[in-house]
């Protein structure tokens, strides 16, 4: 089972990816929105989570979780994001279970531990 | 009151009070010079009827004297009184009937002798009767008189002519004619030039207090020999004659109580007095035609001056009361006042309007005012905002490299990994020189333009200066680049760093939006419009959507792929134009190119 990696800043997600392998979990990079609905689309039942920037170069993170949750819903997303004004928007998406937010900048240990969250009742 | 009505009641009693005193004096004078020559006619026609009758009755005379004197007459009646014999009556009578005959106005003669007794006549019947008793008799003894009018039985009138027969001064008789008064009459009743009611009257007094008409009046025939008696203001013409008052006299009533223009003569010989006169009423009768035609004058002016008056009136009212009903139509519907109701007096009615007007719209710009503030503010706010947040943003994704870099590279430490905690170490590094970066460019944004650094510059320099740096690289993009820039243009006083980094920013957007396969532009121009410096930056490119406009000069905001744009370029340039008082405007159309348009004030040169 795989994790999906949205960033624009191919840096963070990189940094984010070999973390993640190096905790020894799959994960699957995309850089922009597009990208990262067409990986989902290939195997949507291969992910387990998603983690993505809320703002990316073509649809926004936002737009990105409504349309992954047509696809499958429930599926637990993180956002990422070094902006607080989305803060409220993230929080208006409801209280539908699954959702998390971290601001930047955060620790790689703390992303760590949010997924660990959602994986271990499940494994 | 309103101006209509005003400007009536202003200009009708101003015309009529002029038309009124011009036409009252233009009658008085022609009545006056029409009364003056009516006068004047009637006393020369008095003098001549005096002349004419005083003419007559020495002619009487005359003719009188001439039958008097003859001596067979007067010897044949000094028989007659010595001895009444020797045929002397016939031939008195003879003479008598001689003289009648040649004389076509005498009818009758007689010789009366000393006692009055008709001793011979024209007339057989008269022969024997006593006469002494009659008054031209008694005159007749002393003096040729003619006065003693009479009617006969057939009504007729007739005149007594008298005088004395005296043959060596002793006195024999006297002579009695009568006589028609043809002469008379025809002299008394000659109208002409009286017109329809002048006349010529001839009177005498008789008992106190009475007068008596001695011919036929025009409007009265039988007045001849009437004796009247004095009614208070009539007959007051013969009156003035009789008392021997010759002149003229206008506006006093006559026998019949007619107002009349006379004039008055006195006839001595015979105390008569004349009077010529003729009807105020129809002398005057031209000044009724004048006045007639002065009153249509009156009133026709007076119609066409409250026509034209109305005319100007509804000319100035009009116009008034359209300014008044735009002016209240703009304070009722473009600044929600309520207007106060119409006044009837129109330039009241304008005034208040216009004053309601002045207020709506003074509150109304300060309402603006404040809204602007207000605005300026919010708008202050909300830039300040999204500059917090824009930068937030920008920072927070170097500080998130960072902090994962440490992060993975402490855990490479720990590992011994030193080769790769390095990498992690010089990423650190260049992430702060990028948020360094960003700091940097903000520095620029939203300062004021530094004074101590501006310098007397040519536009055309800067343009060339930024043209430096990116010449090349437009060159071997294929990029045509055209100048057309102004030669005459001032130099004017400003920072050249920052215009160039405006220019060059500029110059950057125009080169990025140019496409591949499209033709490649950049046209710079520069101008001087009024008190501006004009920089325009021209590209063929793609053109900018209304979306992406409204956000152009954004901080942060960019349409440039990740890494390639800060989305700082154009808000910095913004805020450098803003410090120097400009502006920078854009025109785009979507597929057809963009122009950025940048002025900037020449700012007085200022003495050191």
């Amino acid at each position: 089972m795989k994790i999906l990696v949205v960033d624009d800043e191919p840096q963070i997600a990189t940094m984010v990816s070999d973390f993640l392998r190096a905790k020894g979990l799959r994960v699957e990079i995309a850089h922009n929105g597009e990208a990262a609905l067409s990986k989902f689309r290939e195997d949507p039942e291969g992910f387990l989570m998603v983690i993505s920037d809320v703002r990316l170069p073509d649809i926004d993170g936002l737009s990105l979780y409504t349309r992954i949750m047509q696809k499958k819903k429930g599926l637990p997303f993180i956002f990422m994001t070094g902006n607080l004004d989305q803060e409220s928007s993230i929080a208006s998406l409801g209280k539908s279970g699954g959702i998390e937010l971290l601001l930047k900048p955060f620790s790689l240990f703390e992303l760590y531990r949010l997924i660990m969250k959602y994986l271990e009742p499940s494994s | 009151m309103n101006i209509k009505t005003k400007i009536l009641f202003s200009i009708i009693p101003v015309t009529l009070i002029a038309l009124v005193s011009t036409s009252l004096l233009s009658y008085i004078s022609f009545k006056s010079a029409l009364t003056s020559q009516i006068l004047n006619h009637l006393e020369s026609v008095a003098s001549i009827q005096k002349s004419r009758i005083e003419a007559i009755i020495s002619q009487h005379i005359e003719r009188l004297v001439l039958i008097s004197s003859r001596t067979q007459l007067r010897i044949s009646l000094k028989n007659y009184n010595q001895d009444r014999g020797g045929g002397s009556q016939e031939k008195i009578i003879t003479i008598l009937k001689d003289a009648r005959k040649s004389i076509p106005s005498f009818e009758e003669i007689s010789v009366l002798n000393t006692q009055g007794v008709v001793v011979a006549s024209t007339n057989a019947e008269r022969i024997e009767s006593d006469l002494s008793s009659e008054l031209f008799f008694i005159d007749g003894l002393t003096k040729n008189k003619v006065d003693y009018l009479f009617l006969n039985g057939k009504h007729e009138l007739k005149t007594y002519f008298s005088g004395p027969l005296e043959l060596e001064g002793v006195l024999l008789g006297v002579i009695v004619v009568t006589s028609n008064v043809d002469h008379l009459r025809t002299a008394v009743g000659d109208y002409s030039g009286l017109g329809k009611s002048g006349e010529t009257v001839l009177g005498k007094d008789g008992k106190p207090g009475e007068i008596i008409f001695l011919m036929p009046i025009r409007f009265d025939p039988e007045a001849a020999l009437k004796s009247v008696s004095l009614e208070p203001n009539h007959y007051i013409p013969m009156i003035q004659a009789l008392e021997g008052k010759e002149g003229l006299i206008s506006d006093v009533n006559d026998e019949r109580g007619v107002a009349v223009f006379a004039a008055t003569k006195y006839i001595d010989a015979l105390s008569w007095g004349l009077v010529v006169k003729i009807d105020r009423s129809e002398a005057l009768a031209p000044t009724l035609t004048l006045k007639n035609e002065l009153v249509g004058f009156i009133l026709i002016s007076l119609l066409s001056v409250t026509f034209i008056g109305f005319f100007i009136a509804r000319q100035i009212a009009k116009p008034l009361s359209n300014i008044t009903d735009e002016a209240r139509f703009v304070t009722e519907k473009y600044l929600s006042e309520k207007t106060i109701k119409h006044e009837k007096n129109e330039v009241k009615s304008l005034e208040s309007s216009f004053r309601q007007m002045t207020q709506g719209l003074l509150k109304a710009n300060r309402q603006l005012k404040d809204t602007q503030a207000q605005l300026v503010q919010s708008a202050k706010l909300a830039s300040l905002g999204e500059l917090a947040t824009g930068v937030a943003h920008e920072l927070n994704q170097p500080l998130q490299i960072i902090k994962m870099s440490a992060e993975i590279g402490s855990l490479d430490l720990q590992a011994k990994d030193l080769n790769k905690a390095d990498s992690y170490f010089q990423q650190i590094n260049a992430q702060v020189d990028r948020a360094a970066e960003i700091i940097q460019h903000l520095k620029v944004f939203g300062r004021d333009a530094q004074l101590q650094k501006r310098e007397s510059i040519a536009p055309n320099a800067i343009v060339k200066s930024s043209l430096i740096m990116l010449n090349s690289q437009l060159e071997s993009e294929g990029i045509t680049l055209v100048l057309a820039l102004s030669e005459d243009l001032p130099t004017f006083l400003v920072n050249p760093v920052e215009i160039e980094q405006v220019i060059v920013n500029l110059i950057a957007n125009a080169r990025d939006a140019l496409e591949v396969g499209r033709e490649k532009k950049i046209i710079i121009r520069t101008a001087k419009k009024y008190h501006c410096i004009v920089f325009e930056v021209e590209d063929s490119g793609v053109g900018i959507s209304p979306v992406v406009r409204e956000k152009l000069f954004d901080p942060f905001f960019t349409t440039k792929p990740v890494g390639k744009g800060t989305g700082l370029g154009l808000s910095i340039c913004y805020g450098i134009v803003q410090a120097y008082h400009g502006t920078i405007e854009v025109k785009s159309e979507l597929g057809k190119g963009s122009i950025f348009t940048v002025k900037i004030p020449i700012p007085v040169q200022e003495k050191p």
